[in-house]
C-alpha cells in the first residue's frame, strides 16, 4: 500500500492518511459498483480503527474487525522484543490457555514471517498452506510494526465454520490491518 | 417515501459498513440500534420497513429480540433478517424459529445483502400495492 512508506518513516501523519483513506474507499465504492464489497469493507474497517483511537480502544476495533468482516473470533496480538525475544500480549480472544502458551514458546518462529506492511496468510481459498503455523491452527499473521520494524503481531486462528479461507477481499482487508494496526496501537499508546 | 431499514449491531464495523451501504448505494433510509433492547424500541418508534438482527448482542440478544418483535401487531409483517457470526445450524434453526425471514452469516458480502434487501423491500411493496389495489376494486 502506498501510504506505507510515508507512515513508517514519520513524515506523514496517522490521522491524515486515514482519513483519506476513508475518502477514497468510498469513493471507489461509488465509481466501481462491481467491487463495492471490498471496498466498503475497506472503508469501515479504516473508519473503525480511526474512531478508535480517539478513543483508545484500538485493540477492541481490531477484534472487532477480525469477527465482523474476516469471520474470525480467535486471536491474539502480541508485542515481540527483538532483543530477548519475550512475548506480551496485548489481548486474546476465544483462545484456550494451551493454545497461548504454545504461541508464547514459539513467537520467535514468527519473526521471520512478519515483515512490515505485509500479511503473511496460512489459509487461504486459492493458496497452499504454510504447514509450521498451520500445524499451530494460524491461518494468518498480521505484522504490527513500529520504526519501520516488526514489533508485534495479530495473530488469527481458526476462522468461523462458514469460511473455508480467505479470500480476495480478505487479503485486501488483511493488507489495510497491516499498514495501519501497528501505528493505531502506537498512536494510543502515546496518547 | 422511501423505505426505511432498521440495523441492529453492537458492533461499529458492521453499523459502517450498513450505514454506508444504505444511504451510499441505495434510497432507503437508515436508523441504527446497538442492542436488542434499543433495537426493539426503535422498532416500535421509527416503524422501519425491515430489520437487519444481529445475535450476539448486549442487554437482549437477536434471538430474543426478534420473538419480542413478533409479539408486537404492528412488527408481525416486517421482514426480519438476521446478520450475524453465528452460522451453526442449531443457531439458523433457532432464529427460523424466532421468527426472522432469512438468516445471514457474517463476514457480509455487500451484493448479497443488498440483493436480499431488495427482495424482500420489492414484494413488501408489490403486496403493498396489490392490497391497496384489491381494497380499492372492493370499495368500488
Amino acid at each position: 500500500m502506498s501510504l506505507n512508506k510515508g507512515l513508517q518513516s514519520g513524515t506523514r501523519p496517522l490521522t491524515d492518511a486515514m482519513e483519506e483513506g476513508s475518502t477514497e474507499f468510498r469513493r471507489l465504492a461509488i465509481q466501481f459498483p462491481s467491487n463495492l464489497s471490498v471496498w466498503t469493507k475497506l472503508y469501515a474497517a479504516n473508519q473503525t480503527m480511526l474512531l478508535a483511537m480517539g478513543h483508545q480502544r484500538v485493540i477492541s476495533a481490531l477484534v472487532e474487525i477480525c469477527s465482523n468482516l474476516l469471520g474470525c473470533e480467535e486471536l491474539t496480538i502480541l508485542e515481540i522484543d527483538h532483543t530477548t525475544g519475550k512475548v506480551q500480549f496485548l489481548a486474546s480472544e476465544g483462545l484456550s490457555s494451551q493454545q497461548i502458551d504454545t504461541i508464547a514458546q514459539t513467537a520467535r518462529q514468527f519473526k521471520s514471517r512478519i515483515d512490515p506492511g505485509s500479511p503473511h496468510i496460512t489459509s487461504d481459498e486459492d493458496g497452499k498452506p504454510d504447514s509450521g503455523l498451520g500445524q499451530l491452527g494460524i491461518s494468518a499473521m498480521v505484522p504490527l510494526w513500529k520504526d519501520a520494524e516488526s514489533s508485534g503481531a495479530l495473530v488469527l486462528f481458526q476462522l468461523l465454520p462458514q469460511r473455508s479461507g480467505f479470500d480476495a477481499e480478505d487479503r485486501e482487508v488483511l493488507q489495510l490491518l497491516s499498514t495501519y494496526a501497528g501505528p493505531c496501537l502506537r498512536s494510543q499508546n502515546r496518547g | 417515501m422511501n423505505a426505511k431499514v432498521l440495523l441492529v449491531d453492537d458492533s461499529s464495523t458492521a453499523l459502517l459498513m450498513g450505514e454506508t451501504l444504505f444511504k451510499e448505494h441505495t434510497s432507503y433510509e437508515v436508523v441504527t440500534a446497538r442492542d436488542g433492547e434499543e433495537g426493539l424500541q426503535k422498532a416500535l418508534t421509527e416503524k422501519p420497513d425491515l430489520i437487519l438482527l444481529d445475535v450476539v448482542m448486549p442487554k437482549m440478544d437477536g434471538f430474543a429480540a426478534c420473538r419480542e418483535m413478533r409479539k408486537q401487531e404492528c412488527l408481525k409483517g416486517v421482514p426480519i433478517v438476521m446478520v450475524t457470526s453465528r452460522g451453526e445450524p442449531t443457531n439458523v434453526e433457532k432464529g427460523y424459529r424466532s421468527g426472522c425471514n432469512a438468516y445471514l452469516t457474517k463476514p457480509i458480502n455487500a451484493h448479497e445483502l443488498l440483493e436480499v434487501v431488495h427482495m424482500f423491500l420489492t414484494s413488501d411493496v408489490k403486496q403493498s400495492q396489490a392490497t391497496a389495489s384489491a381494497e380499492g376494486g372492493e370499495k368500488r
